[in-house]
């Protein structure tokens, strides 16, 4: 299984700042550190991209998944979203929760709210 | 005329310099103004920058608060709570004020979400948690707080994005304004380069073509003046006088010109007119009077002969001369004369008597009649003057003319050598009135053992 994850990068994810199998924990902002993680990427992406009044209507869609939640990247999608307010992209990340109270649940968050904690982490900075 | 262009020169000089200036001093204020106003802007901008910081500051410290009295349920959390919310508003205001100032209306919309979403967060989130702390942390409270969060996070970002853009806008237009006042100012510099450079050569052309019609004239004026040639035996005063300030020449003309070794030829003629075209009419009758007394000796036969040349020669019948021509005979001092017109000679006897000399015949160009011969024996001491109408038609400033009377007058209180008694005439013309109405010349010719003298 780690021979096969060792070769993975050479497909769609070659650019992405984490690569599926990574172990990742989930930290937001200083703000609100929990984390939303989504059912589906679409979501996120509207999420990420409406209003307020939209977002909200979205929630029930969405776990909030506490800071520090551990879980193994399973895809990622590199500059899926494309931020309103700034030239910056980010990246929507898969993954599989593998502690907290969601353990076992999958689901899609964004690059800026997750950490690389495992042994494959990339030092790539984010533009 | 040189003095004028000179003058003229510098005060054109000095008002392109002066409205160069004006320029320069207007451009200055004007750029000086505009970089003041958009120092203004951004330091406004900048101002709303913090002011958003403390703002999301502010925001983070309510937060922090509601999270950490929700935990702890210790009302010491909520302070910063507290106190962030009275400072809220006040800064609010601030930047909606300055955003309204910049006609930001993006802005002012986001801000509007971003106070109603904090707001929401206060009823929905905050609230409820401080009001009932026991209440167990309800998930979907946790996701509509994190939702509202990052809505307020957005709108904030969106004003922070419409505020970089404003003050990237303000520096650019800044930059601008400085480089278009560089760039107006460095054209006004060549324009005004090409101008003063320009008038510089448009100057010294003119200065050129000033200095080498001075020279046609001066040299066409040598050619017109009167002149004579000493005589022996005689003395000689002359004065010319033109009524036109910038023309050393006129309408009066003398000459004495030796014929031969014992007969010399005198002429005085006045032109009607005066100035440089007369001027021309006197050069005229100079040279062709000179032709004509070369083949004929009787002044009589010479105004004839002229009468008629002059005629033909100008046809323009304004134009006529009054002329007395003598020829002298120097070892007898016996002078013949013939006047066409011409009233004002006068002969000042050596015992101090003065008479005029008649005319012998009409003024010539306006009839062709014959003219007649007087001889006039002259004695040592004896003075003979020639002069032009400028003289009996000088007026004093009540604006009586001297008349004949008046220079027989004159004459016969005057004494002395030929040159003497012309600077005599001269200065009490002078004296008379400032200005000539006419020109004057005068050929003064006094008779004794001397040598001529020029």
């Amino acid at each position: 299984m780690l021979a096969l994850l060792a070769v993975w990068p050479l497909g769609v994810h070659a650019d992405c700042a984490t690569m599926p199998g990574n172990q990742i924990a989930l930290f937001s902002s200083n703000y609100d550190p929990d984390v939303l993680v989504w059912d589906s990427r679409r979501r996120l992406l509207s999420y990420s991209t409406d209003s307020y009044q939209v977002a909200k209507l979205l929630l029930p869609h969405a776990i909030l998944a506490r800071a520090g939640t551990l879980a193994v990247v399973t895809s990622c999608h590199r500059n899926a979203i494309h931020q309103k307010f700034s030239s910056r992209s980010s990246d929507i990340i898969g993954l599989k929760m593998t502690s907290g109270e969601y353990r076992g649940r999958t689901g899609w968050v964004v690059m800026e709210d997750v950490h690389v904690v495992g042994l494959r982490a990339t030092h790539r900075q984010h533009p | 005329m040189r003095t004028f262009l000179r003058a003229a020169g510098a005060l054109t000089a000095t008002a392109i310099l002066a409205f160069g200036l004006f320029l320069a001093v207007n451009s200055t204020l004007a750029t000086r103004a505009t970089i003041r106003a958009a120092f203004d802007h951004e330091r406004a901008i900048q101002n709303a920058q913090l002011d958003l910081s403390e703002l999301l500051k502010l925001q983070l410290d309510e937060e922090t608060a509601v999270r950490g009295f929700t935990i702890t349920r210790e009302t010491v959390f909520l302070e910063p709570y507290y106190a962030a919310s009275v400072q809220f508003l006040p800064l609010d205001h601030s930047i909606s004020s300055i955003f309204g100032q910049e006609h930001m209306v993006a802005a002012l919309n986001a801000l509007q979400e971003f106070n109603q979403t904090h707001e929401e967060w206060h009823q929905v989130v905050a609230q409820p948690l401080i009001a009932h702390p026991t209440v167990r942390y309800a998930i979907d409270l946790a996701k509509r707080g994190k939702a509202l969060i990052d809505g307020e996070r957005n709108d904030a970002a969106e004003m922070q994005m419409l505020l970089t853009q404003r003050d990237d806008l303000l520096r650019r237009q800044t930059q601008d304004e400085i480089n278009r006042t560089g760039y107006t100012r460095a054209g006004w510099l060549v324009a005004f380069g090409l101008i003063a450079l320009l008038f510089n050569a448009y100057q010294s052309r003119l200065t050129r073509e000033l200095e080498q019609e001075r020279t046609t004239t001066e040299t066409l004026q040598r050619a017109f003046q009167s002149e004579f040639e000493p005589l022996p035996h005689c003395q000689i005063g002359s004065a010319y006088i033109s009524a036109t300030r910038h023309a050393a020449v006129g309408g009066d003309v003398f000459d004495l010109y030796r014929m031969t070794d014992r007969l010399a030829l005198m002429l005085i003629a006045d032109v009607s007119g005066k100035g440089v075209d007369a001027a021309v009419i006197t050069a005229f009758i100079k040279f062709t009077i000179r032709g004509i007394a070369l083949r004929r000796h009787d002044p009589a036969e010479i105004l004839a002969e002229f009468n008629t040349a002059f005629q033909r020669a100008v046809p323009n019948p304004d134009l006529f001369v009054s002329m007395l021509v003598g020829v002298l005979d120097i070892e007898s001092r016996t002078l013949t004369y013939a006047s066409g017109g011409h009233d004002s000679a006068y002969l000042r006897r050596a015992n101090g008597t003065v008479e005029s000399l008649p005319v012998t015949g009409p003024i010539l160009g306006v009839m062709e009649q014959p003219f007649s011969t007087k001889v006039l024996q002259l004695e040592q001491g004896d003075v003979l003057l020639l002069a032009t109408d400028g003289l009996t038609e000088s007026r004093d400033r009540k604006g009586r003319q001297l008349n004949e009377s008046g220079v027989l007058g004159w004459l016969a209180q005057s004494d002395g050598g030929a040159q003497q008694i012309v600077d005599g005439l001269v200065s009490r013309v002078r004296k008379r009135t400032s200005q000539l109405s006419d020109d004057l010349a005068m050929l003064a010719i006094r008779f004794g053992d001397g040598v001529a003298v020029a």
